[in-house]
């Protein structure tokens, strides 16, 4: 795991990253177009958990954006959804795009974390709407964004 | 999702809740101190009662370890005690016995500077801790009567194998309370506590060979206090005292705790699972109501002439909360387990079940030790759905990563 750092892991091509979230996910819809990749499937992050349908929108060279499709996320009255980059549209921030070695870059494998990450965010939205409290940890850009190596 | 896993989910969140219940060792600390500053005080030279003091022990659940935590900060823990003085049945009257050891414990109020005044209660003293440290500590004068014990166990054809600790002590609205007489209340809390330790004897000594901490203390299974010890029939006792309290707290004629104690503990059959043994107690329970000629019987194990559940007989309201209660808690752990609309609404049916901080803190607790295990690599997605889970073989390692955005 330690090589990450040391060394530039080749970027994963978009046949590779479709290979892999089909074998994981077998039941989720993913399709290549050109230079970008359509993932839809669903999540359930506990047994106890809905099913939650959700899409991963990946374009070469960008960051991969993923969406919750339904259920229609739950907002109390006076709060608003921590960790989205928009609400509305219900998209999630997984992860911090900050400094010179983000938490994802291209020659990760979404099947391995992208989707995970959202299967925990959404653990973390459900602990949310128990507690009013998100435990799941992460940055808050203008707060304390992760610079450089540190 | 099949029921298995479902079922295995809230199983580790009522285990959460079961600790969440827990008095604090801290609470157990003070307990001590407490009723060894009493015994101290009524051992001192100057007590009127020295020459005659035996000893003062903890009885009821913080004896038993089903004591639990208030509902609320705020709320107060009750500490029941024993003091057993040398003194015979046949040459003191109640009266004599009871005022003695309260003219002591007042003076013990006295010179602590405790605010509010000692209680006298039909059976005991009540100290009131509660401007200092949220106690009430109960205090029951006792005379050790081994032998009067098996005598009226005999009387009425019974027996029992647990005589060693049995007690007399006073009851105000006895008609024999003030003159010299054999007619008084037998009470055995040790030996309740022996029997209750037997039930769950198997488990305990699976729980002691597994526990290093507690493998270090103490020499053998035998010579843990049964306090120590938290098996699944514990923490049912803790759970369903909690939902007693969450339904009926108000109520004066809420299921009273040795009831409940000693149904769950009858039948309990040694599951090793919390869930479990959950679901088999609450299932089984009311069975061990007896029924002799009409009447309700909860008998004490360890004195079948004794009906925990006497007063439900002219108060018979009493028996329906009891009812009311099971029924209530049947559906509602019920509707626990099988919860499938997310973790919101299971904690929703956990705050009904065992009020709102609780719930909070389990599912808290619960959310801290997945993303623990985030970061010490042992949290997995599976494959399919994504589904998350701790020290699972198969699946995908959750990787690390800082969630971002407001």
């Amino acid at each position: 795991m330690g090589n990450r750092k040391t060394v530039r892991a080749k970027k994963l091509s978009m046949s590779q990253q479709a290979c892999a979230l089909r074998m994981r996910h077998p039941d989720a819809q993913c399709d290549i177009r050109g230079n970008s990749l359509n993932w839809s499937g669903e999540l359930q992050p506990t047994p106890m958990s809905p099913v939650y349908s959700v899409t991963i929108d990946y374009e070469k060279g960008k960051w991969p954006n993923t969406k919750v499709v339904t259920p229609k996320l739950i907002v109390p009255e006076g709060g608003s959804l921590p960790h989205v980059y928009n609400a509305e549209e219900q998209r999630l921030c997984l992860f911090s795009p900050l400094g010179d070695r983000p938490d994802w870059d291209s020659s990760r494998s979404i099947a391995m974390t992208i989707i995970p990450w959202a299967s925990e965010w959404l653990f973390y939205y459900e602990i949310w709407l128990a507690t009013g409290e998100w435990i799941g940890g992460g940055i808050h850009p203008g707060k304390s964004p992760k610079v450089g190596n540190n | 999702m099949i029921t298995e896993q479902i079922e295995k989910q809230a199983g580790e969140l009522i285990s959460l809740l079961g600790k969440e219940l827990d008095v604090p060792d801290s609470k157990y600390k003070e307990a001590e101190e407490h009723y060894d500053a009493v015994g101290r005080w009524l051992n001192r030279p100057e007590s009127k009662i020295a020459k005659y003091f035996s000893d003062i022990y903890v009885q009821g659940s913080f004896l038993l370890g089903t004591a639990i935590a208030p509902i609320s900060d705020e709320g107060e823990y009750d500490l029941d005690s024993v003091c057993n003085l040398m003194l015979k049945t046949s040459s003191c009257t109640q009266q004599q016995l009871k005022e003695l050891v309260g003219y002591e414990v007042k003076a013990y109020a006295k010179a602590q500077n405790m605010v509010n005044p000692v209680k006298d209660g039909r059976r005991c003293w009540t100290l009131d801790y509660s401007d200092s440290s949220r106690f009430h500590m109960d205090i029951l004068p006792a005379i050790p009567n081994k032998e009067g014990f098996r005598l009226l166990l005999e009387k009425r054809g019974s027996s029992s194998e647990y005589t060693d600790d049995a007690i007399s002590i006073t009851d105000t609205e006895r008609d024999s309370y003030s003159i010299i007489s054999d007619d008084w209340l037998i009470s055995n809390p040790k030996g309740y506590a022996q029997w209750f330790r037997e039930k769950m004897q198997p488990v305990s000594l699976v729980q002691f060979s597994e526990s290093r901490d507690l493998m270090e203390k103490y020499a053998s299974v035998e010579s843990v206090p049964v306090h120590e010890l938290r098996t699944p029939l514990q923490r049912v006792i803790q759970v369903l005292k909690r939902h007693r309290d969450i339904k009926f707290g108000d109520d004066d004629d809420k299921p009273i705790s040795i009831i409940i104690t000693t149904l769950a503990s009858r039948a309990y059959r040694n599951q090793a699972d919390l869930l479990e043994a959950l679901r088999g107690i609450v299932t089984d329970m009311p069975q061990y109501i007896e029924n002799r000629d009409g009447v309700k019987w909860v008998p004490n194990p360890v004195n079948q002439t004794e009906n925990f559940a006497d007063r439900w007989e002219q108060e018979p309201q009493r028996e329906q909360v009891f009812r009311k209660w099971h029924k209530e808690l049947v559906e509602e752990l019920g509707g626990l387990i099988t919860e499938t609309g997310g973790l919101h609404n299971f904690s929703a049916r956990m705050e009904k079940f065992a009020g709102e901080k609780a719930a909070a803190e389990v599912m808290k607790e619960y959310a801290e030790s997945m993303k623990e295990a985030r970061l010490s690599g042992t949290l997995k997605a599976a494959a399919g759905l994504g589904t998350l889970s701790v020290g699972s073989s198969s699946g995908a390692s959750v990787k690390k990563h800082d969630f971002y955005g407001k």
